[in-house]
């Protein structure tokens, strides 16, 4: 039972809370080890925890995901998929805050949920990086 | 010689390299007064452009460079990426109305159920990423900056989104900077 913040971090389980003041349903995807999935991307004041944990038998998706029972991500950005080929609605929460209530979805099947990033900060690095090599190559002429 | 791309002159090896188009081929001519050179080429796609030439390695880097800064590689790279992207969004819009008619009784479970089981195609979003290399993240980054520009259709976009509307992956963008950090410097 631990609470993550960092980029990447994902969880896993075979039931997983959903709590975001805008879920945004993306469509039906094709995941290789779990099947057809209902993807969400939630994206103000978000997190995700396990409620319920993989069974022993079932492979983990991700080897660096944490599947604790109370294992937590949190983000402005969390994206989730849930087994099944039906939304589910997000009911609301009052209280989440002192103006704000929220949405909140139990998958209630096998799930994934994850922290992800702007590619902003990915074109960044590539810039940083091009910036380094640029330099590098006006040493070598000189 | 025509469509000339591009020229690199270093003028303390006295070496001069031209790069142009001639037909459908990219071509390159050189000259060279220095004992250290080496060979390189470029071939693409089924009908194969091969470039061959001698120089010296920083040379060849920026001749490299000015050729993939206009070859008709990055144009065929692109209409790739713009392909899966409108086909991926095609695919979220035709399941967003699908849902929508179940949602609005238009049709029934079964209706529902049996239309994505009969046309995966037109619902379902494969989870198939290709590893992109280098110089490939350098050409969706220029397009997405491109697309943010026009009306900001990109603007805010998650690493996530890029890596299902474009069908690349992106987990491995550390180990790809830290590789082409090994080699010098050098980007291929």
């Amino acid at each position: 039972m631990a609470e993550y913040y960092n980029k990447d971090e994902s969880i896993e389980g075979n039931d997983i809370q959903l709590v975001s003041r805008k879920f945004i349903f993306s469509g039906l995807h094709d995941i290789s080890e779990i099947g057809r999935c209902i993807k969400y991307q939630c994206s103000r004041d978000s997190y995700a925890k396990v409620t319920k944990c993989l069974l022993p038998t079932e492979k983990q998706l991700k080897e660096s995901s944490h599947i604790e029972i109370e294992d937590k991500i949190c983000s402005k950005d969390i994206i989730a998929y849930h087994k099944g080929i039906r939304r589910i609605k997000e009911s609301k929460q009052s209280g989440f805050s002192g103006t704000h209530s929220t949405g909140v979805i139990n998958t209630k099947s096998r799930s994934i949920a994850k922290i992800t990033h702007p590619f902003e900060s990915i074109q960044n690095s590539i810039n940083k990086y091009q910036q380094q090599i640029d330099y590098r190559n006006i040493l070598l002429k000189k | 010689m025509s469509n000339l791309l591009s020229n690199v002159y270093d003028e303390d090896q006295l070496l001069r390299t031209d790069i142009y188009y001639e037909g459908n081929k990219i071509c390159g001519e050189g000259m060279a007064l220095n004992m250290s050179y080496r060979t390189f080429t470029l071939e693409s796609g089924p009908s194969i452009i091969k470039f061959e030439g001698t120089a010296k390695d920083a040379t060849f880097e920026c001749m490299l460079d000015s050729i993939t800064d206009n070859s008709i590689e990055i144009l065929k790279l692109q209409k790739k990426l713009l392909k899966s992207a409108f086909k991926n969004r095609s695919k979220q819009y035709n399941f967003l109305l699908l849902n929508d008619e179940l949602t609005n009784n238009l049709v029934t479970d079964e209706e529902y159920e049996k239309e994505i089981e009969d046309n995966p195609e037109k619902y379902v979003i494969e989870d198939r990423h290709e590893e992109l290399k280098f110089s490939e993240l350098k050409v969706l980054s220029s397009l997405v900056d491109e697309l943010n520009a026009e009306k900001s259709i990109c603007s805010g976009i998650t690493v996530d989104e890029i890596s299902e509307l474009f069908e690349v992956t992106l987990d491995n963008l550390m180990n790809l900077l830290e590789e082409n950090k090994n080699l010098n410097g050098r980007i291929l």
